[in-house]
Order: C-alpha cells, then sequence, then structure tokens
C-alpha cells in the first residue's frame, strides 16, 4: 500500500471520528443522576461490605449517614447546549484543524521523498561512500584491537578522507606516521590530509612535513602539489610559478591533478605576465613517476591485505574486508574466489560462515 | 514510508490534542454534551496517533532504518537486539515521545474509564491534559522531531551510549516517566477543580489512586535508577545527590505529600485547598525534573540534550503550568475551599505535619539543586552542593517525620489523644530502644548516630507490624478471631502497612552502608590476594573477550572465607571503539544481608590492574526496601473500596474518645 494511501485513511479517520460527538445527537438536558452517581455507587458499596462483614452494623450506618449528606449537598447542574449552528462552527474547526494542520504541518516538515533504508528487511546498502562507511567502522574495530598497525591507520586515513572526514583523517595518518616515521607516502598523505582539515590552507605544521618529504623524494608529486600551493598563498606568485611548471613538466598525461596545475600555471603566468603557453604544452608523453590516484591506493591496500591473510588466514573482518574491497575495484570474479576461500578456512564456524552469506547477499555477488 | 507515517500521525496528534485542549471547556461551562464528549473521544484519538507514531519510531529502530536521523545517531548495527528497541528511549527525542505517549495513554485511560465522573469535571480535566499534551507534542515536533530522514543514510548508525547499554536501563526511564507524567492527571484535576469552583467526592476519588499510581512508579523508577548507578558506575555509590537525582527526589517527596492529603480529602473531606497546591506543585518539579534533564542546565552524565532552544521551550511550558495553576489558584480557592473541622490531635493533624515536612524537605532540596546554579548564573562562583549540605539540612527535617510516621496510623480520624496512642506503641518502642542499646554497647560506646539510625529502622518496621498485631488484636483474642479480622481488614491498609515498613528497611539499609562500609582500592596483579572485612579476594585471571559490539577485560577473582572458598567473581571493563568509551561491569555478589562489589580498573604500567573493592553490609535492602514500599503502593491501588472516613460510634480500643466523635455532624 503507497504511503499516500495510508496518510489519506488515517487522516480520514481521525478527522471521522473527532466529528463523531458533534454529529451524533444527545438528549437535550443532562441526566439528573450527574454528580450524584459516585454516592450512590458508594451506598451500595456499604452494603456490599455491610453483607460480606467487612464492616459492623454501626459503621455502616455512620458511613451511610455521611454519604447521605454528601448526597444532599450535591446541586443538579442545568445544562445550556450551544446552538446547532455553534455546532456546526465547532465541527468545521475541530475537522479543519485536523485536515488542514496535519496536511499542512506535514507538507512543511515531512519528508516523504526519502526511500527507508531498514538494514534488516533488505540488504544494506550498496553506493561506494556507504562502502567506505561501513570499511571505516570495522577499521576502527580493528585497531582497537591491535593499535600497532600502521597500515591499518593509514587505510583509516585514506577512508575517512574519502568520506571529507578531514580531520580524523588527519589524525589517522599521524598515528600511522608516529608508527613508521620512515614512510614517505604515510607523511604526504598526513600533509594532504592537514592542508584539507583546515579548508585547503597549507599550515606551518604541513609545510614542515612538506618540506621532510621533499627532502628525502623532492619528486614526490603529492608534496610538490601542496609545496606550490603554500608558496602561493604566501604571496610568491613568481616562486609558485616556477614550482607549478616544475611539476607539471613531470606530471602524467593521465595523472587526475594534471587539470589542476595547468589551471594553475595559466592563472600565475597571467597575473606575473610570463608567457607560460611553453610549458603547458610540452606535456610529457606518457604516464610514468609515481602516480597516487585512488584507484592505486586502493589496489596497494587490497595486496597488503592479501599479504596479510596469507600469513594469518583466520582474520574473518580481514576477509570481509578483502571482499569488499575487491568488490569496491570492481573486480567482482576476485571478490567471488576470495569468498571462497574464505568460506573454505571458516568452514567449521557457523556464525563466521552467516556473516559472509549476507555480505555475499549485501554485495549483490555470489555467496555459498 | 513507516517513519513518515508514524511522523503524519505524530502531526495528527498535535491537532487532536489542540481539539482537546479547547472545545471541550466551553462545553464544560456551558455543559453542553456533545462538546464534553468531544473532549473523550479527541483524547482516545491522541492516544491511538500517538501509538503509531511511537510504534513507527520503534520499527524503525528495530529494522536500523538508518535513514531516519535519529535511528543513525543512535543505533548500530551489532547491537543486541533488545537494546535496539530500548535504544528508542535512550535518547533526547524518543524519551520526550515516550514521555508524550505515557500522558495521552493517561488522558486515554480517563476518557474510557471514567464513566462514573461528572461529565463537565470529566470534559475539564480532559482539556487541561489535552493543553499539556499539545505544548509537549509541539515541544517534539519542533524541537526534538525524531522523525526527522537523512537524503544519505550511512551504511552503520552512530551507536548507543555504552553506558546506557544496559537491562536497568530498559525499565528505568519509563518506569520514572509513568511516576511524572502520572502527577499530570493530580494537576489536570487540580485545575478543573479550580476552574469548577467545588471539589466532590468524585474529584477525591479519582486523584487519590492517580497519585498513587504515579507514586508507585516513581518510588520504582527511582530505586531502580539508583540501583542503576551504584552497578554501572563503578564507584560504589548508591545515591550522589546528583541534580539528576535529586530532581526526581523532589516530586517524590511532594507526591509523598499530595498521597497523604488527597487521603484525607478522600477520607474526610479535609485540606481540600492544600491538596489542589500540592498537585499543582507535585507536577510541577516534575516539569522541573524534566527540565532539568533535558535541558542539561545542571552538567551531569543523564544530560544527553544540551540544547538551549529545547530547555526554553520546556522552561515556557514550566511557567505556563505552574505560573497558570498558581493564580487560578489564587483566584479561585477562596470559592473552593470548604474544609470540614478536625481536632489538633488527629489522624488529619498528624498528616498535615507529615506534609509540612514532606514539603520543606523537598524545598531543601530544592535549594541544594538550584542554589549553585543561581550562583553561577549571577556570575559569583561555581560552587557545588554535595552530601554535607544534606546532612545538615535534609536529614535532620526527615528524622521527626520518620518517627511520626509510626505514630500517624495509630490515630484515629477527626479527634484523638497522643497519649492513649503512645501507649499502644510501647513495646516498639521498647524494642527499637533496645536495638539502640545493644548497638550501642558492642560499638563499646561509639557510633551513637548509628545506633540511633538502627533504632529508628526498628521502630519504623516494628511499628508497621505492630499496627497489624493491634489491629487484630493478635494473641489477645483467639487466633481464629484474629485471623477474621486479619481476612476482612482492606487491602489498603496492608498497603499502608507495607510502605511504611519498606520505608524502615531503607532507613536501615542506609546506616548500616554509611556506617561499615568499607573499601579497598589497590593495585593487583594476577594471583595477588588482598582483604576485606573477613574475605580474602584473590585475583585469579585476567582475559580478553570480544562483545557483540565491545572489547572486554575480564577479571575474575576467587573469594574465601577463612580458606573456605565462597564464590567466584567476575567484573568487566568493557570498551566500545565506536564511541571510543569505557564502561564497568562491576561484579557483585550478595547474600541479601550484605554485598561484596568489584570493579576492574585500568591496567598499570608494572603488570597489574587497579581494582576497586567494596564491602556493603545492608546495601540490599535499600533496594529491596524501595521496592517494598512500592509494593505497598500497588497492594493500596488494587483496593478500590469505599472510603468515608465515617468516624465509629463504637471503637475498636474500648476507653477512647467515645461520643465526641459525632458531634460535628
Amino acid at each position: 500500500m503507497s504511503l499516500w494511501l495510508l496518510m489519506t485513511i488515517l487522516c480520514s479517520a481521525t478527522a471521522v471520528v473527532i466529528s463523531i460527538p458533534l454529529i451524533r445527537r444527545y438528549e437535550a438536558s443532562v441526566s439528573h443522576a450527574q454528580g450524584k452517581e459516585i454516592y450512590e455507587d458508594q451506598l451500595k458499596e456499604v452494603d456490599r461490605d455491610l453483607e460480606a462483614g467487612a464492616i459492623d452494623t454501626n459503621e455502616a450506618s455512620a458511613a451511610r449517614k455521611e454519604i447521605e449528606r454528601r448526597l444532599a449537598a450535591v446541586t443538579t447542574q442545568v445544562s445550556t447546549p450551544v446552538s446547532s449552528g455553534w455546532k456546526l462552527f465547532a465541527l468545521a474547526c475541530a475537522a479543519g484543524l485536523v485536515i488542514l494542520g496535519g496536511v499542512n504541518l506535514y507538507a512543511y516538515m515531512g519528508a516523504p521523498e526519502i526511500p527507508s533504508t531498514p538494514q534488516l528487511a533488505t540488504a544494506p546498502a550498496t553506493n561506494e561512500s556507504n562502502q567506505v562507511e561501513s570499511m571505516v567502522a570495522k577499521l576502527k574495530t580493528r585497531l582497537a584491537a591491535n593499535p600497532k598497525d600502521a597500515e591499518g591507520w593509514r587505510m583509516l586515513g585514506w577512508a575517512s578522507f574519502n568520506l571529507q572526514k578531514y580531520d580524523e583523517s588527519a589524525e589517522a595518518y599521524r598515528k600511522a606516521v608516529e608508527l613508521d616515521a620512515a614512510n614517505i607516502d604515510y607523511k604526504s598523505a598526513y600533509a594532504e590530509a592537514l592542508v584539507q582539515a583546515a579548508q585547503g590552507t597549507v599550515t606551518p605544521k604541513a609545510q614542515t612535513i612538506l618540506t621532510q618529504v621533499l627532502a628525502k623524494d623532492p619528486k614526490n608529486s603529492r608534496a610538490r602539489y601542496y609545496d606550490a600551493t603554500a608558496r602561493e598563498q604566501a604571496g610568491d606568485q613568481a616562486g609558485a610559478l616556477d614550482k607549478w611548471i616544475a611539476l607539471l613538466a613531470d606530471t602524467p598525461a593521465d595523472a587526475g591533478w594534471r587539470e589542476n596545475v595547468t589551471q594553475r600555471v595559466a592563472a600565475l603566468g597571467k597575473a606575473t605576465g610570463r608567457d607560460v603557453s611553453a610549458a603547458i604544452a610540452a606535456a610529457p608523453a606518457a604516464s610514468s613517476g609515481t602516480d597516487n590516484s585512488q584507484a592505486a591506493m586502493i589496489a596497494g591496500m587490497i595486496s597488503k591485505l592479501a599479504a596479510r591473510l596469507e600469513t594469518s588466514p583466520k582474520d574473518q573482518q580481514g576477509w570481509a574486508m578483502y571482499v569488499r574491497a575487491l568488490t569496491v575495484t570492481g573486480d567482482v570474479k576476485g571478490a567471488e574466489a576470495a569468498l571462497k576461500k574464505a568460506l573454505e578456512i571458516f568452514k567449521d564456524d557457523k556464525t563466521a560462515i552467516d556473516s559472509f552469506t549476507t555480505l555475499a547477499k549485501g554485495l549483490n555477488i555470489k555467496g555459498p | 514510508m513507516i517513519a513518515e507515517f508514524g511522523h503524519f500521525a505524530l502531526l495528527l496528534a498535535l491537532m487532536t490534542s489542540l481539539v482537546q485542549a479547547t472545545l471541550p471547556l466551553y462545553g464544560a461551562h456551558r455543559h453542553d454534551r456533545s462538546l464534553m464528549a468531544l473532549a473523550s473521544y479527541a483524547g482516545v484519538t491522541s492516544f491511538v496517533l500517538v501509538a503509531i507514531a511511537f510504534g513507527s519510531l520503534t520499527y524503525s529502530f528495530a529494522m536500523s532504518d538508518f535513514s531516519v536521523r535519529l535511528v543513525a545517531a543512535n543505533s548500530q548495527l551489532a547491537k543486541p537486539f533488545v537494546y535496539k528497541l530500548t535504544g528508542v528511549w535512550a535518547n533526547h527525542e524518543g524519551s520526550m515521545l515516550l514521555w508524550v505517549l505515557i500522558l495521552v495513554t493517561f488522558a486515554a485511560a480517563i476518557a474510557i474509564f471514567g464513566v462514573n465522573l461528572p461529565s463537565a469535571l470529566k470534559a475539564r480535566v480532559l482539556a487541561i491534559q489535552g493543553m499539556i499534551s499539545s505544548a509537549f507534542l509541539a515541544f517534539v515536533i519542533f524541537t526534538s522531531n525524531p522523525f526527522l530522514r537523512l537524503a544519505n543514510p550511512p551504511a552503520d548508525g552512530n551507536g548507543m551510549n555504552p553506558l546506557l547499554q544496559d537491562p536497568g536501563l530498559a525499565v528505568h526511564p519509563p518506569t520514572l516517566y509513568v511516576g511524572y507524567v502520572g502527577f499530570s492527571v493530580a494537576f489536570a484535576f487540580a485545575v478543573a477543580a479550580l476552574i469548577d469552583g467545588k471539589v466532590d467526592a468524585a474529584w477525591a476519588r479519582w486523584v487519590r489512586p492517580w497519585v498513587l499510581l504515579a507514586w508507585c512508579f516513581l518510588t520504582m523508577g527511582i530505586t531502580l535508577g539508583s540501583f542503576w548507578a551504584y552497578y554501572v558506575l563503578g564507584w560504589g555509590g548508591w545515591w550522589f545527590w546528583d541534580p539528576v537525582e535529586n530532581v526526581s527526589l523532589m516530586p517524590w517527596l511532594a507526591g509523598t505529600a499530595l498521597l497523604h492529603s488527597a487521603l484525607v480529602v478522600e477520607r474526610r473531606h479535609a485540606l481540600v485547598g492544600w491538596t489542589i497546591l500540592l498537585s499543582i506543585l507535585t507536577f510541577s518539579l516534575s516539569l522541573i525534573g524534566t527540565f532539568v534533564v533535558r535541558s542539561g542546565v545542571l552538567t551531569s552524565v543523564h544530560s544527553f540534550a544540551e540544547d538551549p532552544a529545547r530547555g526554553f521551550f520546556i522552561l515556557m511550558i514550566l511557567v505556563a503550568a505552574t505560573g497558570g495553576g498558581l493564580l487560578l489558584y489564587a483566584l479561585r480557592i477562596p470559592v473552593v475551599r470548604a474544609g470540614v473541622p478536625f481536632a489538633r490531635a488527629s489522624r488529619e493533624s498528624s498528616l498535615l505535619i507529615n506534609n509540612a515536612l514532606l514539603v520543606v524537605a523537598a524545598a531543601t532540596v530544592f535549594v541544594g539543586t538550584f542554589y549553585p546554579l543561581f550562583i553561577d548564573l549571577i556570575g559569583k562562583d561555581k560552587i557545588s552542593i554535595g552530601p554535607p549540605f544534606y546532612n545538615r539540612t535534609f536529614v535532620p527535617m526527615f528524622v521527626p517525620l520518620l518517627l511520626l510516621m509510626v505514630l500517624g496510623p495509630f490515630l484515629k480520624w477527626k479527634r484523638d489523644d497522643i497519649a492513649p496512642a503512645l501507649r499502644k506503641l510501647v513495646w516498639p518502642s521498647v524494642a527499637a530502644l533496645a536495638i539502640l542499646a545493644v548497638v550501642w554497647a558492642m560499638n563499646g560506646g561509639t557510633m551513637f548516630l548509628t545506633a540511633c539510625g538502627l533504632g529508628l529502622s526498628a521502630w519504623i518496621v516494628l511499628g508497621s507490624i505492630w499496627l497489624i498485631i493491634k489491629r487484630t488484636k493478635l494473641g489477645a483474642v483467639p487466633f481464629a478471631q484474629s485471623w477474621q479480622v486479619m481476612r476482612s481488614t482492606p487491602r489498603a491498609y496492608y498497603g499502608l502497612v507495607l510502605a511504611h515498613l519498606g520505608m524502615g528497611l531503607v532507613v536501615g539499609a542506609i546506616t548500616g552502608v554509611t556506617a561499615w562500609q568499607s573499601e579497598n582500592i589497590l593495585s593487583m596483579r594476577v594471583g595477588d590476594t588482598t582483604q576485606i572485612a573477613g574475605y580474602t579476594i584473590q585475583l585469579k585471571d585476567v582475559s580478553k573477550h570480544q562483545g557483540p559490539n565491545y572489547d572486554a577485560e575480564r577479571g575474575a577473582f576467587t573469594i574465601s572465607e577463612s580458606g573456605h572458598r565462597v564464590a567466584e567473581m567476575s567484573a568487566e571493563r568493557r570498551f566500545y571503539p565506536l564511541q571510543r568509551m569505557q564502561t564497568n561491569q562491576t561484579g557483585i555478589r550478595t547474600n541479601l544481608i550484605s554485598n561484596i562489589y568489584i570493579a576492574l580498573g585500568d591496567a598499570d604500567s608494572q603488570g597489574g590492574w587497579t581494582v576497586r573493592i567494596y564491602y556493603h553490609p545492608l546495601a540490599p535492602w535499600l533496594w529491596i526496601g524501595g521496592f517494598v514500599m512500592a509494593l505497598g503502593g500497588f497492594v493500596s491501588l488494587s483496593d478500590r473500596r469505599l472510603r468515608v472516613g465515617a468516624p465509629k460510634r463504637s471503637t475498636t480500643f474500648a476507653g477512647l474518645t467515645p461520643a465526641l466523635a459525632m458531634k460535628v455532624d
């Protein structure tokens, strides 16, 4: 049944029930016993108690006397019913308020266009950001158990970065750097997260890290990119342009950030009045050098994961993540193969099999 | 879709509540039956609609529908199913919806079962209830809407505060809310009586059971809350004078007063004005409780909503209800007041003294709770008021009350003499004094206050039991005759005995725990042993294990007494990675006389763990006493018999004020 139909039924039913007393005919006057009923009930109770032996005759007569005294004091209320015109007005008010008020308020506050995503009734949503989010949750659990896992922190940093949670990302990368200070990739990624967390400003902290990276690996594209950005933000347009041009010369044609760099070169060329057309035209022939694109990141992550599972295969969460990651890259065949392997390893663990089955269902791949 | 349907039902409920709050008032004024009947129809409809809304929200939680923002923010997939359900009210929005659900349930109950209520009174009561529910529905819809949706739902939710993932929390808030909200019925009846200008028998007959019901649930709620704090927080305390605890204690104190004064109204038609005033004040204190917890003005573990807009909204409801109620009281009470006189020494007087003491005690707690806030507000300083304040103010107020609560039931309605009543209590007083003396002597003449506390406890417990013995003349007449009286004694009488007895148990437990508890906080390595209260406790092992949504470190302890192993205990420290929070699963071993309480703390650098061990003598009776009190209330509630406090010509105990009693009639 559609939502609209249900809502119409609910709204009409409410209006009808509210209208009943205003449409129904009541006898003109209020019954004489109004307000006396309770005393009459009480008198009956006295008789009942007396019969049951709960009170003796003395108590009963005393109680009766008291009740009758109160009964006598009751004044009968005279009813002055409202006119039928007034009733009609009340009806219009009540029903109108319910229907118009309810519908208008819903039009203002409701969100019927958003689909429900009950996680028990149907499979988990399969869009990419959801995948990443559930991966983050899993990673966090794993890292809590084993906080010395630098690669795990890096993965968390990468995933948080993609979810645009830059603060969390920077924090995760910081831990990775702490655990493995020599790793250039960790450091450059840490700097990038710091810059994004500061809304694109290269902070002094980020600059220090960038300098460290460039000291070790002067060709690191990511570090060079933010280094140039920093120079530009510092107001040194000419110096920044030099760096941008140098970076552009080393940037492969198919690199994701090439367009950005080209733009910066063109803009700064215009601003400083330098002719940069040659630099822009001279594109390197083939993609080479360091490639820090996301696809490569995922690939790196997957291979690391695979290696780890090779050495310690009894890692249910690791397998689940591995299968998920493979699906994200579009490698359904690989994912299915991995799942099969995992099922083989956990063939004696019923809960694990169940969870893999749900996972397979959720990822829309062939399960057991 | 279900969530949207629930949202729509909630919006419709606001509309029907508005109808319920307005038109029937005019109907009652004109005595027009159709407009008065409208109150009942609207009341029941509001109930059905809010129930649909609450059901939809529960469904969304059960199904983990993360497109509902509240579910995404407070639930997670890897959470035991039962906590998905209790998660509905373990957050601000859901708990307010539960509040409203209870409110409209009570209104619907009055609408359906109030057949012998005069129709004008009924219409007015329901209209007042309608005003309260309109205000709270508007609050829920406009400041705390539980049905807001997310266009991009996350794959998993943020999870629930781990402290709240506990069976105690499944029942604590609902019982507390039934208590708070139950007092709204008394409030509605009070305001209706003020509008009506009279208090009749139907009024009294209806108010008392509702007050009693609310009181029972509030008693249970406070008891559960105290127990929850005891075993979850891991500090071995059972009452912290924390603002959130205080704001539930205040309506309890006022409600206890109201309960006793409503009794006087029902039986004797006296203290009418005072009862109306108390009804207004008790509900105001309930609203203050809601306000404090919901607004987070006083920071504490419970204030998960720290939003000024919400606090302001509830403050406005509070001001309107209290201000409006008191204004109406000032204007109309001269019309209503129709007191029946009673003598200075009488059941009525003793209940009035009880009322005065309870209200002053509530005021003390009020000052203690809000004075720091006031000081903070005028920018002077940040101060905190702790147990020493309450020990010096609340306790002296409560002790005479406890002494008197035994005497009161021995007094007769209307007029009596103190001396004969006291004479009936000779044996309980002797026994209580004996206990006092023995305890004092056993401690070598020290700990006089502890001895007094235990003597007081004995006085209340024995005095309450003595009521039954005296009434049935047990021992003085043949047993068969006593049995006959025992059987014909109204259940409400047993309710009284139980409730008072429960209080006595609580007093004893508080005394025992305060005086004799011992604690031992130390660092233990596996294999280490320590001593507490004659027990030897060994840390046998610490192991890691994995829960559905947490990791835990579990310490296994062996308890032995003089070489014999008594028990195995375990205490856990849980870490919830999603929320980055730690909770305690304390180990408690009770033999119903005392508790051994173990909490496992952090590991230290020397390979040991911080372990907190407490020995709490008499502690179990704190909560047993609380539940006995509530049980007394329920027993009394089950007795819906006539209550006319008609003075008796022939008295049970010969020689006491016989003929005098009928003079006033």
